[in-house]
């Protein structure tokens, strides 16, 4: 992979290589972008051209994939920042398996989004409004224009020369983002042609895909026309790295917070009722007062330090707290209002069951990994600490 | 020095040279190279993560603050970082006492 020649480059191929949260990745990038700065300077003051100084200061820090790989991924516990980080196995195996990994990837998240979905709407809105007799249908046609999109993607990957899937797939989406936007989206896209009926007689997923859709695709275009400073002016450059130009490049970003935004959003809309957005709300404090408690008596100087510390002493439970917490008040609401065992929950328990355990599996496994990957006095000192 | 001699110091070298006072990341890497008179090859990416593990270990606190118009993070040794620092540098001089007793310091 090049090494960018410019500081603006060098911060945006660094960010697209970081997994890691928005508040710790606009840390990271500001730290690095304040010394590259720094160091290109002093090169200045010693003569040499602002290019070279740029070049020389990028070289003494690294490619951006190294730095990223130094800086790990985030340490903070939850469900999410752990499959960010488990993932990278997995990445490994797809980047060489196109096909298979089409069919892989797209199928566990569309599994989990139909049984979610099927699991949080049925109980709420009664069982009449269940699936349509042609669901099979959709299914079939969702399915497989979506390997196809993801098949043909991965192919054009595996012809890049950055060096893991998750970097060619951030560079590929920049240079492409409304056909990445479309592949991400293409099964809900199969959804909204197809226009599943809601007891309101309007098309759920249309609003529902559209919106995502659009969120995805400006997502990509952020990232794509991030500003570039002037090459001659060090000094009086604006910083690169400000909140809202990561907030409106950050793919993952939007990927890790489009569901928790657009589902309550549509469902107030459609439904025109609360209880949803309310009980995600209460589900989310749940699991913050949850997260609190397990880590209070820990040794670490933040919230989330001491979480984190509660989290590696206990690999099988935190999955569970970190997402079983946040769905504490809605599966009380359900349970309370359409009793105990609702037909859709006993046919969709299993589904996401078997969902958990393989989330729970690639969590566990790629933390061991993780965990070896650390350097071996950082271990020796935690444990003495 | 190679920089995997290193390895496994540089925290060390990280809580001593912040044991001097407050400072951000790109004046801890200036002390470093003017404290080892330039005898480290050390990629300066690796002293940022370093940091933070420092942080995460509660052995050194961050804040931001801004200096014309740029945002830094400051670091200071926490009074566990000075306790630890004062332990690692016994461990150290036990360390290199044997090192040097197994090499042979009169040659």
């Amino acid at each position: 992979m090049k090494t960018p020649d410019t500081i603006a480059d060098y911060l945006v191929a660094l960010n697209a290589s970081l997994v890691t949260s928005l508040d710790r990745a606009e840390r990271i990038l500001t730290e690095i972008e304040d010394y590259l700065r720094n160091d290109a300077n002093e090169r200045v003051a010693r003569g040499a051209t602002a290019q070279e100084a740029e070049r020389a200061a990028i070289a003494q820090l690294g490619p951006p994939h190294e730095v990223a790989r130094r800086f790990g991924s985030d340490l903070s516990g939850s469900l999410n920042e752990h499959l960010w980080r488990n993932l990278e196995r997995f990445d490994r195996w797809r980047l060489y398996h196109p096909w298979l990994g089409a069919i892989v990837v797209p199928t566990l998240p569309v599994t989990a989004f139909f049984a979610g979905m099927t699991l949080l709407m049925a109980p709420l809105l009664g069982s009449s409004h269940g699936p349509p007799n042609d669901w099979w249908v959709i299914i079939v046609l969702s399915s497989l224009l979506t390997f196809a999109a993801y098949g043909a993607r991965n192919r054009a990957l595996l012809g890049r020369p950055e060096p893991s899937f998750r970097t060619r797939q951030g560079q590929w989406s920049m240079e492409h983002p409304w056909l990445a936007a479309s592949v991400a989206m293409s099964p809900i896209i199969i959804g909204v042609t197809r226009g599943i009926p809601t007891p309101q007689g309007v098309s759920f997923l249309t609003v529902f895909g559209l919106l995502v859709f659009l969120k995805m695709g400006f997502g990509h275009r952020g990232h794509a026309t991030r500003p570039q400073p002037h090459p001659d002016a060090l000094d009086s450059a604006p910083p690169v790295v400000t909140r809202p130009s990561l907030i409106a490049a950050s793919v993952s970003f939007l990927e890790r917070h489009w569901f928790s935004i657009a589902l309550p959003a549509a469902w107030v809309v459609i439904f025109r009722r609360w209880d949803l957005p309310v009980l995600l709300v209460a589900g989310w404090l749940t699991q913050r007062v949850a997260v609190s408690l397990v880590g209070r008596k820990r040794d670490a100087a933040t919230p989330a330090a001491r979480y984190s510390a509660w989290a590696h002493e206990h690999p099988w439970l935190e999955p569970v707290l970190g997402f079983g917490a946040s769905l504490i008040p809605l599966l009380t609401w359900i349970i309370w209002t359409s009793g105990p065992f609702p037909r859709l929950l006993w046919i969709m328990l299993p589904l996401c069951l078997m969902v958990a355990i393989v989330v729970i599996r690639l969590a566990t496994a790629a933390r061991k990994q993780h965990k070896e990957s650390l350097p071996q006095d950082l271990l020796a000192d935690a444990e003495r600490i | 020095m190679r920089a995997d001699a290193l390895r496994g110091h540089l925290e060390l070298l990280l809580l001593a040279i912040l044991a001097a006072g407050p400072m951000h990341g790109y004046a801890v890497i200036q002390e470093l190279r003017r404290r080892s008179s330039g005898r480290f090859e050390l990629a300066e990416g690796t002293v940022y993560p370093a940091l933070q593990r420092l942080e995460r270990s509660g052995l050194v606190a961050s804040s931001w603050s801004a200096e014309s118009g740029r945002r830094r993070r400051i670091y200071t040794l926490t009074k566990r970082g000075s306790r630890a620092l004062v332990e690692r540098r016994s461990e150290w001089a036990a360390f290199s006492q044997g090192v040097a007793a197994v090499l042979g310091q009169a040659t």
